[in-house]
């Protein structure tokens, strides 16, 4: 390139750089637009940038410098000396052989006694994984808490729901889904499960329990956005497609005296993904 | 003056005529509204969903509990209805009829004496936004996407994106009373089987969440070029080829000498 | 002025010797050499802009009504963590550029350490001596995406939540250990309070500072064994050719981090990223489509989408559930090869020696074919991750296309080893200086000169 040429531009994106920077203090004191300080921000790093390549690459030396590489691999007798040092070292200590030990086993134990306070960061797992705020006449409720009467829910629609007093829980959502009359193929000693064209079942993903929350009445089908699992409703929730291996836990409801959907029981099994110690009760 | 607006009056009316592919039209000054109807019905929708709404197999009925005004509104004013042929996909499309057509054939469809829900008053100017993203985030977000941007859905289907501004909120309001997206073979197809769930919302919870949809379709962009709303399969591809991309381009200018070839 | 006070730390240090060392180190110049640099700036860029959202982020999940000026989220019960995201957005002066600045550098921090990653494999960078610091680099890969991990889910999120839940149940799915892992990572059941600020501990203090550490060592061990370099007429083993870092290689890097630095800013403010307002605050009930983590963990969300819906039962118990292999066994042997491929490439080809001039990937046409097979099937499982958007696309059923992905996952790396090896080959044979100058028909007389 030009040498004048050169210096022209560099010079040039220097400048820039400066216009840039102090646009952006204009445009920060009026009160700032994103997209405006995105691109005065990046011009008054370019124009820096380009004009330090620019000069990098026109005026500094670039050359063929040669440097020797030293050897990476030490010399013997350098190599004896350390060990020698080492060695030294570990016979003046090793001399009193009981308090080595007992100095061991201090440090030892301090380091497992260290370990405790991880201990702290979490709980027991216990039976909370497989047990969820459902009851045996706990009333159904909707994400505002109000009970659900057992007419609100038509055939093609599909109601997320809690267990009263739990609105929120992460383990308890579970979906009332309205069938057709006569779809319904319940499993063997799950009958009473429904009521009327109502079956529930939990609403995560026994994958890896994202909520399956698309349900489309054509085909009577759970699908979870995450994974693409696919859900059969009428056929226990069972899967049908996609990663997930187990259907979704059900959930028995009825209706109480007062005509308000009440579960009948817990769901018929862990909700959720899949954890080594899971009963599988499906 | 009053000419050239009564010749323009014409050229539109025949514009407007021009773009529907129908044979046969007969000409608009001979026909009432009151027959229209019946005429349009019978040449657009008859042959699927039978000359009195019965429904044959290629199309469900209407005149059980699907339809009461609603749901052939919707079908025939986002253009999903008439098909250009009965296998078509029912797809969004600009509407094939003209709105005064649209009313004709729902005047028509009426007397068959559908039980379905009527086409719905909206006013999203009354909606509050809050209640309508949350809504919005409960309900619909799970398959039109938090974003609006639709997704996909079981069997060769897709949840439609709503971000298009042709839909308007009285169309919103249609699919959440209807539950569309029937299979255009399937005459069984009533209430409650569309691959769109049903809703029961009230009046101010269908105002809260069109005024939301319609907020969707309008704004919402502050951080610069959307990239499709489809979050981070977007957001990797840019970060990749003009993130990364225009920083290797870069590099490779930096490390270049004059007379260098390599 | 430079000088006088390089005078007085000399008297104080003894520093002459040092300085003069450091000053005219010689570094063989090529562009590939710097895609080390680009990731090392976009770490600094990120510690930049990562400072700046720590003065506004607030870590909390207690509840609080949202009030501020992004309407249509008006009314609604967010965490202290989602109102203070929202807050950077839209009140902050400049917040929103800075908060998106930072997830683009997050994003392009990892792509600049694959691409670098590539580069060091296929010309053979990481044999002895520097197979140590192949090690060292591929444990900054790791802390990477971990710390991309955390970041992602502090917003608390609807999106960013789901990402959560997904990384509890792939946490709870290890045979053995998986509750309790689980339980000590998240507190508890999922979703367990506190985790936001769990998470924040980790991301702004604990990986920053180990990468910190081990980035140090990184280009320690770079400083101390010298860059290696391509043959070349006066290139030998036993020398560096290049330029010196001063002042050539220093101003031209400082220059590199401004550009670096320019891309990442333009596109905080020209590209939205993460758009957190449009998801809402996070509930366990809700859900979004598409649904889909950041593109680095975006091979691991292609694995889980594509390992068919087989679980190891007995006992009546589920003992290992499905996504243990796509999400535990898939990264832990990913990155057991990792780490092991420099000594595992030396077992193989019996060659232990030291070596500090480059291959071109064609003198190694097995190593790099492998190198290219194995990018295909990662490539391949990170296309897998969008087979939902790719149904919507090609409006096909999601299924099939999980299908068709399935079998081309194993199909594609084959075929791209193959089509390289031989294409290797053709070069080779041919004598061409670039593939796009190798006639075509050398490929097929490579072949036919072997039968």
């Amino acid at each position: 390139m030009n040498q004048n040429r050169a210096t022209h531009l560099i010079s040039g994106a220097f400048v820039v750089s400066a216009v840039a920077s102090v646009s952006l203090a204009v445009v920060y004191a009026v009160g700032g637009t994103a997209w405006l300080e995105g691109t005065l921000l990046g011009i008054a790093l370019a124009g820096i940038g380009v004009g330090l390549i620019l000069w990098a690459k026109e005026y500094l030396p670039i050359g063929e410098e040669v440097q020797q590489r030293d050897s990476l691999e030490p010399e013997p007798s350098e190599e004896e000396e350390a060990e020698d040092a080492l060695e030294e070292g570990i016979h003046a200590i090793g001399r009193r052989s009981l308090l080595v030990k007992l100095g061991a086993m201090a440090a030892g134990a301090l380091g497992v006694a260290a370990l405790f306070p991880i201990r702290s960061l979490g709980g027991r797992p216990g039976t909370e994984l497989i047990t969820t705020p459902w009851y045996d006449g706990v009333r159904v409720v909707d994400e505002d808490g109000q009970p659900i009467a057992a007419d609100r829910v038509e055939v093609g629609q599909v109601l997320t729901v809690f267990p009263e007093g739990a609105v929120g829980s992460g383990d308890a959502v579970a979906l009332v889904i309205g069938l057709p009359d006569g779809v319904n193929q319940p499993l063997p000693g799950r009958e009473d499960w429904s009521v009327g064209g109502l079956v529930s079942y939990s609403k995560l993903c026994t994958h890896v329990g994202c909520p399956v929350g698309l349900y489309e009445p054509t085909s009577q089908q759970l699908f979870c956005p995450c994974h693409q699992s696919v859900f059969d409703v009428p056929a226990g929730a069972n899967p049908v497609g996609g990663p997930a291996a187990r259907p979704l836990p059900q959930l028995p409801i009825d209706v109480d005296d007062a005509g308000y959907l009440i579960a009948t029981g817990g769901f018929s099994g862990a909700p959720g993904a899949g954890f080594w110690w899971r009963p599988d009760d499906d | 003056m009053r000419k050239w607006l009564l010749l323009l009056g014409i050229l539109l009316a025949g514009c407007s005529y021009g773009t529907t592919s129908a044979p046969h039209r007969p000409p608009s000054d001979v026909m009432g509204p009151e027959t229209r109807g019946p005429v349009l019905y019978a040449r657009d929708c008859a042959w699927c969903h039978g000359s009195n709404g019965e429904g044959t197999a290629r199309g469900p009925n209407l005149n059980g509990d699907l339809d009461g005004g609603a749901y052939t509104h919707f079908m025939l004013s986002t253009g999903r209805m008439p098909l250009s042929s009965p296998t078509a996909r029912a797809q969004r499309r600009t509407a094939v009829l003209t709105p005064t057509q649209i009313d004709a054939v729902i005047e028509h469809v009426k007397t068959f004496g559908g039980t379905g829900p009527d086409i719905p008053k909206v006013e999203p100017t009354t909606g509050h936004l809050g209640t309508g993203s949350e809504l919005y985030l409960s309900n619909c977000a799970a398959c039109h996407s938090a974003t609006g941007t639709g997704g996909a859905l079981t069997s060769r289907r897709a949840a439609p994106h709503l971000t298009n501004p042709d839909i308007t909120p009285v169309q919103m309001a249609e699919a959440m009373l209807v539950g569309p997206g029937c299979r255009n073979n399937d005459s069984t197809c009533g209430f409650g089987s569309g691959a769109m769930p049903n809703f029961d919302f009230s009046e101010t919870e269908v105002n809260s969440i069109t005024a939301y949809v319609s907020y969707l379709q309008h704004g919402g962009d502050h951080g610069g070029f959307a990239i499709g709303r489809i979050g981070p399969v977007a957001e990797g591809a840019v970060g990749w080829i003009i993130g990364l991309g225009s920083i290797l381009l870069i590099g490779r200018w930096v490390g270049t000498r004059m007379g260098d070839n390599e | 002025m430079i000088k006088r006070l390089l005078v007085a730390l000399d008297n104080r240090l003894n520093a002459a010797s040092f300085t003069r060392r450091t000053l005219t180190k010689v570094f063989p110049d090529h562009w590939s050499f710097m895609l080390g640099e680009i990731a090392l700036y976009a770490f600094l860029m990120l510690v930049l802009t990562g400072v700046f959202l720590t003065f506004f982020f607030d870590a909390s999940q207690a509840t609080t009504t949202y009030n501020g000026t992004y309407q249509p989220l008006n009314g609604v019960e967010v965490s202290q963590a989602f109102r203070s995201v929202l807050d950077i957005s839209f009140d902050v002066r400049a917040g929103l550029v800075m908060r998106q600045a930072h997830h683009w550098a997050a994003l392009i921090f990892v792509a600049a350490i694959i691409v670098h990653l590539c580069r060091i494999f296929f010309t053979g960078a990481f044999r002895k001596p520097r197979d140590i610091n192949w090690v060292v680099g591929v444990t900054l890969l790791l802390l990477a995406i971990f710390n991309g991990f955390t970041g992602y889910s502090l917003p608390d999120d609807l999106l960013s939540g789901i990402g959560l839940r997904v990384l509890y149940s792939i946490a709870l799915s290890i045979p053995l250990v998986g509750t309790w892992l689980a339980y000590l990572v998240f507190g508890g059941e999922f979703p367990a309070e506190g985790i936001i600020s769990r998470l924040y501990s980790i991301h702004i203090m604990i990986i920053p500072l180990t990468i910190g550490a081990i980035l140090t060592i990184h280009l320690a061990l770079v400083w101390h064994q010298k860059h290696a370099q391509f043959k070349g007429p006066g290139r030998t083993e036993s020398n560096v050719v290049g330029s010196r870092l001063w002042p050539t290689y220093a101003v031209k890097s400082v220059g590199l981090f401004f550009m670096v630095a320019a891309v990442i800013m333009a596109l905080g403010g020209l590209f939205q990223i993460n758009p957190v307002w449009f998801f809402g605050p996070f509930d366990p009930a809700q859900v979004t489509s598409p649904a889909q983590p950041d593109w680095y963990m975006g091979w691991m969300e292609g694995a889980l989408r594509l390992f068919p819906p087989w679980e190891i039962g007995a006992f009546d118990h589920v003992i290992v559930p499905a996504p243990f292999f796509p999400a535990v066994l898939l990264p832990g042997i990913t990155f057991a090869f990792l780490y092991a491929w420099p000594f595992l490439e030396a077992w193989l080809t019996g060659d232990h020696d030291a070596h500090n001039l480059l291959d071109r990937p064609r003198d190694r046409p097995i190593r790099t074919s492998l190198g290219v097979a194995t990018l295909g099937f990662y490539i391949m499982l990170l296309v897998a991750g969008s087979n939902d958007l790719i149904a919507k696309w090609l409006l096909v059923n999601v299924g099939a296309v999980t299908n068709v992905l399935r079998v081309l996952l194993f199909v594609v790396p084959v075929f791209a080893g193959l089509l390289t090896f031989s294409l290797l080959r053709g070069l080779v044979a041919s004598g061409a200086r670039r593939l796009t100058d190798m006639p075509a028909s050398a490929v097929w007389q490579s072949w036919k000169r072997d039968n």
